[in-house]
């Protein structure tokens, strides 16, 4: 694992660059940044931004190398279903409830640990539904919100598997609409897009086929916005290709379902297109036998 | 993305909407938070950091406000990626624009570099052709990346980025160390290490390298590939084709299966992308 204080890495990668503390200052003064370098000051955060141009540094570099706290997004997304892990819920738990002040109010910790507890306690009985009052919880403190952040957003989408579609739907356009998806970089795009794919699916096992079109025509809108993409486009085809298959069934609606899906074992790893095609065949969608028949 | 972006102001928007008392976002110090927060004051990136914790706010949220959590070129490079498939979007060209915008008055050696090499990138673009960078550029872009004993993001990039435009003797001594980097950093930069990888074997592909093969295929994993942020398993897929087809028969079986489930999905940029590709090494 690579570990070192920011004072530490800046100071290496400067005598690497073959720079002078002159070059890298900024708005500091040398005398400054030689301290700052040696670890005898903390500076304001923006320090990393001024070092970006002359030593190609980067916040996400802060955030591998465990500078920033950023990497616990890795253990948030152990909380969406095909990876869900309980060990994980429980880490991510135990942190929230470390980080709480007694007496004081925070809105973000005590929806956060009342929706793992709840995640915790579906998995243990094996609940396809939120309790009510959790889903109340949370379109409460959504209304609240004019942005999402990540860890809201990978809240909101984790437990859109849980919640009627009607629900989930709401949340995920919500964080559409204040996306400014005209503008927005690729990469939020791409997650939103993803975020209603779990929601369209949610809606074909209600047999809720008008919201299932309803979201994959906003999705479409979002895909023509981003670079070609086979994940999310893989999600898209998919999903059109079920509500085609659900609602006019036909040989060849049916075989491109299989069709679209088999493409999957080139997209996802082993594992999870494996846990893909058993899931499609437990909502019974497809059969085991389609599949032999086209490996 | 807002131009100048008032950190204070950010934070307590977040702070309130979210029902967070000052006491419960900063409890050593809540009036140095308040300060912070109405501009007054600036404050540690460790205290930050702990504030953040706190109220759920990640640099990934920073980012979606203000360029300056951003690096220039790994934005750029970022962009340059993701657009692969078509080089000939309007959002290159807007991608290289920001970048020259945002380094207006940058000086120094890596950003002589930078610059030398998206100019690279950009007239290959333009006219098609492929025209080495210039002998001293590819002896600095090498100095740098041999001095450099512990690469980030931006060494990755920078090798990615150049490899077309370098020769091949100088690409594959800087991607040997690369390969040494790689196995001192694990897999912590695992994405931007794969990225390198693949243009790399693409490079040598193209170029009929005798070495390609037991160069790259080694370093060729499946694990490292991050399938949702921008990576898919096609461009492994058609490399593992490549590497690994006995003959010549074989080879196009399997890419034509491939070019048939591009269609399947309508990836038709990604379909064109592999197919100019298959040209180039076939000729």
């Amino acid at each position: 694992m690579l570990s070192q204080p920011l004072n530490k890495l800046v100071k290496h990668l400067r005598h690497d660059r073959g720079l002078t503390l002159e070059e890298i200052r900024g708005q500091w003064t040398t005398a400054t940044m030689s301290r700052f370098e040696r670890g005898e000051i903390d500076l304001a955060d923006d320090v990393a931004a001024q070092l970006q141009v002359p030593l190609g540094l980067d916040y996400e570099d802060l955030i591998v190398r465990h500078i920033v706290s950023d990497e616990d997004l890795n253990d948030w997304q152990y909380l969406a279903s095909e990876m869900w892990s309980a060990d994980h819920a429980q880490v991510i738990l135990n942190q929230l409830n470390k980080l709480a002040v007694p007496g004081a109010r925070n809105g973000f910790l005590k929806v956060a640990s009342a929706v793992i507890e709840e995640l915790l306690r579906i998995h243990y009985v094996g609940s396809q539904n939120m309790k009510k009052s959790v889903i109340n919880e949370l379109d409460k403190y959504l209304a609240n919100l004019s942005e999402f952040g990540r860890l809201e957003g990978i809240l909101f989408s984790v437990c859109t598997e849980y919640v009627p579609a009607e629900t989930g739907w709401h949340w995920v356009s919500r964080q559409i609409e204040m996306a400014n998806v005209a503008s927005a970089p690729p990469q939020l795009t791409r997650r939103l897009i993803s975020f209603g794919a779990n929601v369209a699916e949610r809606a074909a096992i209600e047999q809720n086929f008008k919201l299932m079109r309803g979201i994959l025509d906003v999705l479409w809108k979002l895909d023509a916005l981003i670079p070609e993409n086979a994940f999310q486009r893989y999600n898209l085809q998919l999903l059109e290709a079920l509500f085609a298959d659900l609602t006019t069934k036909s040989a060849t609606t049916h075989r491109r379902l299989i069709e679209v899906t088999r493409t999957g074992r080139i997209i996802f790893s082993a594992k999870s297109h494996e846990s893909m095609v058993r899931a499609t065949i437990k909502q019974g969608w497809a059969s085991a036998a389609d599949f032999n028949a086209m490996m | 993305m807002e131009k100048s972006f008032a950190i204070g102001a950010f934070f307590k928007k977040y702070r309130e909407q979210r029902r967070i008392s000052l006491r419960a976002a900063s409890p050593d110090s809540p009036s140095t938070l308040s300060r912070f927060e109405n501009g007054q004051s600036r404050i540690s990136g460790e205290r930050l950091r702990a504030v953040m914790q706190r109220e759920g706010i990640r640099y990934w949220d920073m980012q979606q406000h203000s360029d300056q959590y951003l690096s220039p070129f790994k934005q750029v490079a970022d962009l340059l990626y993701l657009e692969r498939f078509n080089m000939q979007s309007e959002r290159v060209d807007a991608a290289v624009r920001q970048y020259k915008t945002r380094t207006v008055s940058a000086t120094g050696r890596l950003q002589e570099l930078n610059m030398a090499v998206l100019d690279a990138v950009m007239k290959a673009r333009k006219t098609g052709v492929t025209t080495a960078l210039d002998i001293e550029i590819q002896q600095d872009i090498q100095r740098v990346l041999f001095a450099s004993r512990d690469w980030i993001i931006y060494d990755y990039c920078l090798l990615r980025l150049a490899a077309n435009y370098m020769p091949t003797d100088v690409l594959k001594r800087c991607f040997k160390r690369a390969i040494v980097q790689q196995d001192i950093s694990g897999s912590e930069y695992g994405d931007y290490y794969l990225r390198l990888v693949e243009q790399v074997s693409l490079v040598l592909l193209c170029r009929r390298d005798a070495e390609v093969q037991t160069l790259c295929a080694p370093q060729l994993s499946d694990e490292l590939v991050n399938r949702f942020d921008g990576e898919d398993g096609f461009t492994i897929h058609f490399l593992n084709i490549m590497f690994n087809g006995d003959t010549r028969a074989e080879v196009e079986t399997r890419l034509s299966e491939m070019s048939g489930m591009l269609k399947t999905l309508g990836l038709v940029e990604m379909d064109n992308y592999f197919r100019s590709y298959i040209e180039l090494i076939y000729g």
